[in-house]
């Protein structure tokens, strides 16, 4: 953990690509415990991409 | 009025640097495509706000001239229409996973709220920002010392500390006896409380015959909830030998809203890519310039489900450009952060005085442990009359005590209060929301 760092334009497109498939994946998968894992892990990846200023 | 500590380049760190450092022009740029999102949201989702917000809102000055102040009546109106969240609610209430209420100690029914998973995360998130901005890093050992009850105060620093890799311990109720041992056998780093309670911690330790600067560890208290002078400030730093942060928040935004950071005693940034805060005149409604007194109004830009738009909070504050603090942060700031509550200014024989601007006073008395103030109305006439409690210490000349503290309060305040005593002990201790003013006056 660096207080003085930011993304890389690489970090980004990465951080983008993990939200968008834990979306998908959140969409399409029934298994409880599975679900709330994921659903919880793209709401945190949400605030993260929102805290970027990204879409 | 604030001061500045200079910070040396390598010390500057963030929570998230892009967020606090960006240029004010895209800040700008920030807050409206995050506010323009919010609106569709929420004249899309929510009655309440379909009713109230136009349509072709077409900018952020577009946004202040057309849209109208909310006020806490109109809150707590919605919700009685369906309680408990009537019809402000922008999602499903069903979705929420965390319910909080205000602590209605303004005499008015509480206002109700609750958290989407994306809120709660997002208003932790603003935590984060928070303690980060202060120092606190993980591996540090943090003790809330509030009572996880309906009202939010303490419950993002919780999280916020979990989510950064602290350990905390949550000492809800406890007593305070148990939380000053908490405190010295965990050698604990970071403490969040009220100022209040930071001030019985002290006297607590006291009794017990701890120095909480000695025998302690704490180096950062996050003192929030309350508006304090800066006697309140100094005497519980250095009860612990810690520095203290200001900090401050609304159940209607959902979390924290500003914060002190280290180069900055005395004033507190505004998180301005979480909130749009406006500072209007209490009486014309017209934006006051920097440095000048108004009233805080105030748009969220994160929550989801109960969205905020210009909320009248009632706070007292005063403005300051960002540029005049060192630490890099490019967010305004308030100087003494939340100053007071307008509905607890008093007019007595003309002057205006508030809870703060006593208790400044009464902090410059070591002798003095706690206090009410009552105003009455005594043969006609409007009294502030203050109940002071001494502290145990014992050979106290009571009424020479007295007569310096009348003197005192003639000299700051310019009105000359009656004093009477109570034994120690036996006055009103505080969690959160202190509630020593109380106005009895006829009429």
């Amino acid at each position: 953990m660096n207080g003085r760092a930011e993304l890389s334009a690489d970090q980004e497109q990465r951080l983008l690509e993990c939200h968008a498939a834990l979306t998908r994946l959140a969409d399409e998968c029934e298994v409880p415990a599975v679900l709330t894992a994921v659903r919880m892990a793209a709401t945190e990846l949400q605030v993260a991409v929102e805290g970027q200023g990204l879409d | 009025m604030a001061s500045f500590e200079r910070v040396r380049p390598d010390e500057l760190e963030y929570w998230n640097r892009r967020a606090e450092t960006m240029p004010r022009q895209d800040l700008a740029e920030w807050q409206w495509r995050k506010l323009r999102r919010a609106l569709e949201r929420a004249r899309k989702q929510s009655k309440f706000w379909s009713e109230r917000l136009p349509d072709d809102i077409r900018s952020l000055d577009d946004y202040v001239a057309r849209v109208p102040l909310l006020r806490k009546s109109e809150i707590i109106a919605a919700e009685q229409e369906a309680p408990p969240y009537g019809t402000l609610p922008s999602v499903d209430p069903s979705l929420g996973i965390r319910y909080h209420q205000t602590s209605g100690t303004s005499g008015d029914l509480p206002v109700r709220t609750f958290d989407t998973p994306h809120d709660w995360v997002w208003g932790v998130d603003v935590w984060c920002t928070v303690l980060y901005g202060m120092g606190v890093r993980p591996q540090h050992k943090g003790l809330v010392a509030f009572g996880y009850g309906l009202f939010i105060g303490f419950w993002g620093m919780h999280y916020g500390l979990e989510r950064m890799g602290c350990t905390v311990v949550p000492a809800g109720g406890l007593d305070s006896r148990t939380r000053v041992k908490l405190l010295v056998d965990h050698q604990i780093e970071v403490l969040g409380c009220t100022p209040s309670y930071a001030m019985r911690l002290l006297e607590t330790a006291k009794e017990m015959g701890v120095d909480l600067a000695v025998d302690g560890n704490v180096q950062i208290i996050m003192a929030g909830g309350e508006p304090r002078p800066e006697s309140t400030t100094r005497a519980i730093s250095e009860g612990f030998g810690a520095r203290v942060f200001n900090a401050a928040g609304t159940t209607e935004f959902g979390t924290v809203s500003m914060f002190e950071c280290p180069s900055l005693h005395g004033g507190c940034h505004i998180i301005e890519t979480a909130i749009i805060e406006e500072v209007l005149h209490p009486d014309t409604l017209r934006p006051v310039d920097y440095g000048e007194e108004g009233i805080r109004v105030t748009t969220g830009l994160g929550r989801e489900g109960i969205q905020l738009f210009r909320h009248w909070t009632d706070d007292l504050v005063v403005k300051r450009p960002w540029h005049e603090c060192g630490c890099g942060r490019t967010w305004d700031w308030y100087d003494g952060g939340i100053l007071g509550r307008r509905d607890d200014m008093r007019k007595i024989r003309g002057v205006s005085v508030t809870p703060v601007m006593i208790e400044d006073v009464l902090r410059g008395f070591d002798e003095v442990g706690e206090y009410q103030t009552v105003l009455r109305t005594v043969r006609g006439l409007d009294t502030i009359v203050l109940r002071i409690e001494p502290k145990a210490d014992g050979g106290l000349d009571l009424a020479a005590l007295g007569e310096r503290v009348s003197t005192a309060v003639k000299r700051e305040i310019g009105i000359r209060p009656d004093v009477e005593y109570a034994e120690p002990g036996t006055l009103p201790r505080f969690e959160v929301k202190a509630a020593r003013f109380h106005d009895e006056r006829s009429g």
